[in-house]
């Protein structure tokens, strides 16, 4: 059920920056983002949730992505299913799940367990063990 | 009213109606004139970016979580 305590799959409107923007930049505009993994113990960085955005426009230029599935686009409220939407995996925002952005006005829908088990996860867990982009580059503040 | 002959007896002949789906869709709209709000505890990462000592912590994390899906 929707509510303040986000959960994996979960899509609410969330302030995202993107990693091009300068260190504490504040987001442009709220955007659909994908809770894409909701730790049961915060990580190093303190950050239990990580959010990944959803766009029609594809992801940053050298970055990485899923295309959604039109299934999963129908699940989620205000999303236009007739369009190609990305869930841009190369970079994320972390935050804490008390985070008071996690109001239940912002939540739009929840993407399946099936789509997330077995698509957003195999990805992420590559991501993770085969990255290295940039040795040590732990999460930067943005604000 | 339609009636109908049952075992010599005449009844209201009542059709069952089929049965419509009503399908809710639960839109709530944004709050007006909301302000973007930011969040106080928002970082920017990577998922590639990893610290190498910090991947195998991470992934066991992760796997600890879809588990739960």
């Amino acid at each position: 059920m929707p509510d303040s305590n986000p959960q994996i799959g979960d899509v609410y409107y969330y302030p995202y920056v993107w990693n091009c923007q300068f260190q504490g930049a504040v987001a442009e505009k709220d955007r659909p983002c994908c809770v894409a993994i909701r730790l049961q113990t915060s990580f190093k960085d303190g950050c239990n949730v990580f959010m990944l955005a959803i766009s029609t426009t594809g992801f940053p230029e050298g970055g990485m992505g899923l295309e959604i599935p039109t299934d999963e686009i129908r699940r989620i409220s205000g999303l236009n299913a007739s369009q190609t939407h990305w869930l841009t995996t190369s970079e994320d925002n972390r935050t804490i799940h008390t985070s008071p952005v996690f109001d239940p006005s912002e939540y739009r829908g929840t993407f399946s367990n099936d789509f997330m088990k077995n698509t957003v996860f195999p990805h992420i867990k590559a991501l993770v063990l085969g990255g290295g982009m940039k040795e040590g580059g732990a999460a930067a503040p943005s604000r | 009213m339609n009636m109908v002959c049952v075992s010599t007896d005449w009844r209201v002949h009542a059709p069952r109606r089929a049965v419509i789906e009503v399908r809710q869709e639960r839109v709530r709209p944004r709050p007006a004139n909301r302000a973007v709000a930011n969040d106080p505890h928002q970082k920017v990462g990577s998922f590639a970016e990893t610290a190498p000592e910090d991947r195998e912590e991470f992934v066991a994390l992760l796997e600890e979580a879809f588990a739960g899906l």
